[in-house]
């Protein structure tokens, strides 16, 4: 291209593979420059290619055979060959896998391996021939299931090429599995910095099975590189293969954890405060299809098990366990920075201002569930609580976090709505109530100067009739001063947010780049901002 | 601080110092020569009109943080970010922009340098190996046979 090595790389760096491909036909010195970039990432290709691949692998190992039979003098062999031969003289896999670094998808190395014991070429035989042709695969991510794990071969050919290179290790296998086939595993990845392991652990040994048996490797080995661990209803085992395991853990940041045997999450339990120091990371997901239930005590173990302070505590539960939480958490204030926390019932939380006025370093906050994870509703705080006035001088009491918050994920509920008809809908205790509970709720809101995400809605959930109107009338523009504000959320509420409100906020919020759920048709007003946001702020998005 | 520098076709112009060393050539031989600051830097390999351009965007930015040149593989491989400035500063005729290409490489002025390449690999994109042969003013010197083989081998590019 330029002729220098170094413009050119950076030119095909910033192409995309067709880009590179239509270079590599343009002549012999482009097709030079770019033929190491064509082929060093093969990840990207169709489902239809990867399987191609696979069988080129096939073929490059069944021709090199037969070449090899050649040179041993069968002459009839030679002219079949001479035949049918098909494939350039120095093969595909041959001429570019020394470029390639990165496979289709990292997973059909192990799809080889998958493949039935009497199937030939045997899968190791494979696997061997493509590190043959392609010495400088780098597997990061190596995902190990049972089929790959069911011949000696197979577990040889694991350790001798992937286990050592791999960062990224999955263990997931349904059907009970040796405690020692594990260690084998665990023991034999020293690279690992992510570990992931859904797992049924039998109780037993079985004497018969030889491979497995370790006595080489040290044990003293503690893991210093692993830092993230995702341990997925995981179940079965001795209490005292869990401790050998978790006790391994001591590096580790950060811990996700979906519970479904009580043994493992006690082991857990016993091993976090003493072991795991640098820990400050977990998500603890009570997954109603997978989990079993943990007893209340259990689950205040786990969440106030971080030595060092949890920075960031996700916790999802099918029940409400708000009160464990916020008792487990109560040492952890000063050190959280991301809360994300869901129950799946309308629960009231009103505790989470204790998480909101004690946390100076807290700048998420989420109690809705928006990544849909466990399909249920969300926890709310009461407005009135939401407030939080000082007893003696009726001003807001000041919170640690708000300058620092930058994403509330929250339903304030329990607003009165005399301007609504329906069943869901709070009265007026005496006339003029709800705006002044309103008010003071704007007022809270605008004290979080740096807010960039704000949803007070929830997607797919019954509507709420109990909550803020969004009008300027009822206050809105005492939010002027949010001029980060990057996103707002107000599914399912029944706003009132019209031309004027909309207006205002494209006037008072210049970094807005999403307004969602004000399209729900609710009144005439409502239809006209959002056509009003259609032609003018078309780069705003609504949904 | 001001400091003077020199085109290969003698024109000579003086810059604050902090933009100048956006170049880490420049900036290298400032080290060098401190004392001897008195005559212009020589840049044998930059034209008046591309100098005065590559001053324009150090001009710009001065301010910017610099890139880091140990970054690891895969970072190198994010795209690389255009801001608006950016944009109308490459609605250049592309000859004028290898120009500058190959100026931005000799005074090693990195992000100028990392710009061109994007405004090079913008153009190549979507192109036909005809059509970047006519830009270019490249010939085909595949025989026919390596041209097949490249056809066959053309699968494995596909997405």
């Amino acid at each position: 291209m330029f002729d220098l090595l170094e413009l050119d790389e950076v030119i095909c760096q910033q192409l995309k593979r067709q880009d590179l491909a239509q270079c590599a036909r343009v002549n012999k010195k482009w097709n030079r420059v770019v033929t190491p970039h064509l082929w060093s990432n093969m990840t990207n290709l169709s489902e239809d290619r990867q399987m191609d691949f696979q069988i080129m692998i096939r073929e490059d190992y069944l021709y090199e055979q037969q070449r090899l039979q050649l040179q041993e003098g069968d002459l009839g062999m030679e002219q079949h060959v001479q035949e049918h031969r098909l494939s350039p003289a120095l093969s595909t896999l041959e001429k570019y896998g020394p470029w390639i670094r990165r496979l289709p998808y990292p997973g059909d190395l192990l799809s080889i391996l998958h493949s039935p014991e009497e199937k030939k070429p045997a899968a190791h035989e494979l696997i061997h021939h493509l590190y043959k042709r392609c010495p400088f695969l780098d597997v990061q991510e190596l995902s190990i299931t049972e089929g790959a794990l069911s011949s000696n071969d197979k577990l040889r050919t694991i350790e001798e090429y992937l286990l050592r290179h791999a960062r990224d290790l999955r263990v997931y296998c349904c059907s009970k599995m040796e405690p020692r086939r594990l260690k084998y595993l665990l023991k034999r990845c020293p690279n690992k910095e992510k570990l992931s392991l859904q797992v049924k652990v039998s109780n037993t040994e079985d004497a018969k099975e030889d491979w497995a048996v370790d006595q080489t490797v040290d044990e003293s080995d503690d893991w210093v590189q692993l830092k993230e661990v995702r341990l997925y209803s995981c179940e079965g085992g001795s209490k005292e293969f869990w401790l050998w395991l978790l006790k391994r853990l001591s590096h580790i940041r950060r811990l996700e954890f979906w519970p479904r045997d009580e043994v493992v999450a006690e082991c857990l339990a016993e091993v976090m405060l003493t072991d795991m120091a640098e820990l400050d990371e977990i998500h603890l997901i009570h997954d109603i299809y997978i989990a079993a239930d943990l007893p209340d005590d259990l689950v205040a173990a786990l969440l106030s098990g971080s030595r060092k302070g949890w920075k960031v505590v996700k916790a999802k539960f099918m029940w409400d366990v708000g009160e464990v939480i916020m008792e487990a958490l109560a040492n952890h204030f000063p050190t959280l920075e991301v809360f994300d926390v869901n129950f799946c019932e309308d629960y009231m939380f009103n505790d989470l201002v204790r998480v909101l006025s004690s946390s100076p370093n807290l700048h998420t906050l989420i109690t809705i569930d928006d990544n849909w994870l466990l399909r249920c509703q969300n926890p709310h705080l009461e407005a009135v609580k939401f407030i939080d006035r000082d007893a003696n001088t009726g001003l807001l009491k000041a919170w640690k976090c708000e300058t620092t918050l930058k994403v509330l994920k929250l339903k304030i509920r329990g607003i009165p709505r005399p301007d609504l008809e329906g069943d869901g809908v709070v009265g007026e205790e005496y006339p003029g109530q709800g705006h002044e509970i309103q008010r003071p709720v704007y007022d809270r809101l605008a004290r979080f100067t740096n807010l960039e995400t704000l949803w007070l809605g929830e997607y797919r959930w019954l509507d709420q009739w109990d909550c803020l109107e969004m009008s300027l009338e009822s206050g809105l523009y005492k939010l002027k001063g949010l001029k980060a504000l990057k996103e707002l959320n107000v599914w399912c509420m029944k706003t009132k947010i019209g031309l004027e409100e909309v207006q205002w906020m494209t006037e008072n919020w210049p970094r807005l780049n999403a307004i969602n759920g004000i399209d729900r048709g609710f009144s005439d007003d409502n239809d006209r901002a959002v056509r009003w946001l259609q032609e003018y702020h078309p780069k705003i998005r609504l949904q | 601080m001001k400091v003077t520098l020199e085109s290969s076709d003698g024109q000579v112009f003086t810059v604050d110092k902090e933009v100048a060393e956006l170049s880490v050539i420049i900036k290298e031989m400032l080290v060098i020569e401190q004392a001897n600051q008195d005559h212009p830097i020589p840049l044998l390999n930059v034209g008046a009109v591309e100098l005065a351009k590559v001053i324009e965007y150090c001009e710009h930015h001065r301010n910017d943080p610099t890139i880091d040149d140990d970054e690891d593989y895969d970072s190198r491989k994010k795209p690389i970010e255009m801001d608006d400035w950016d944009k109308q500063f490459t609605i250049v005729n592309k000859e004028m922009m290898f120009e500058l290409i190959l100026a931005a490489n000799s005074m090693q002025v990195k992000p100028l340098l990392h710009l061109g390449c994007r405004y090079a690999a913008d153009i190549v994109k979507r192109m036909s190996p005809t059509e970047i042969r006519d830009l270019f003013q490249i010939d085909d010197d595949f025989t026919p046979e390596e041209q097949d083989k490249i056809e066959w081998e053309k699968q494995w590019t596909k997405l």
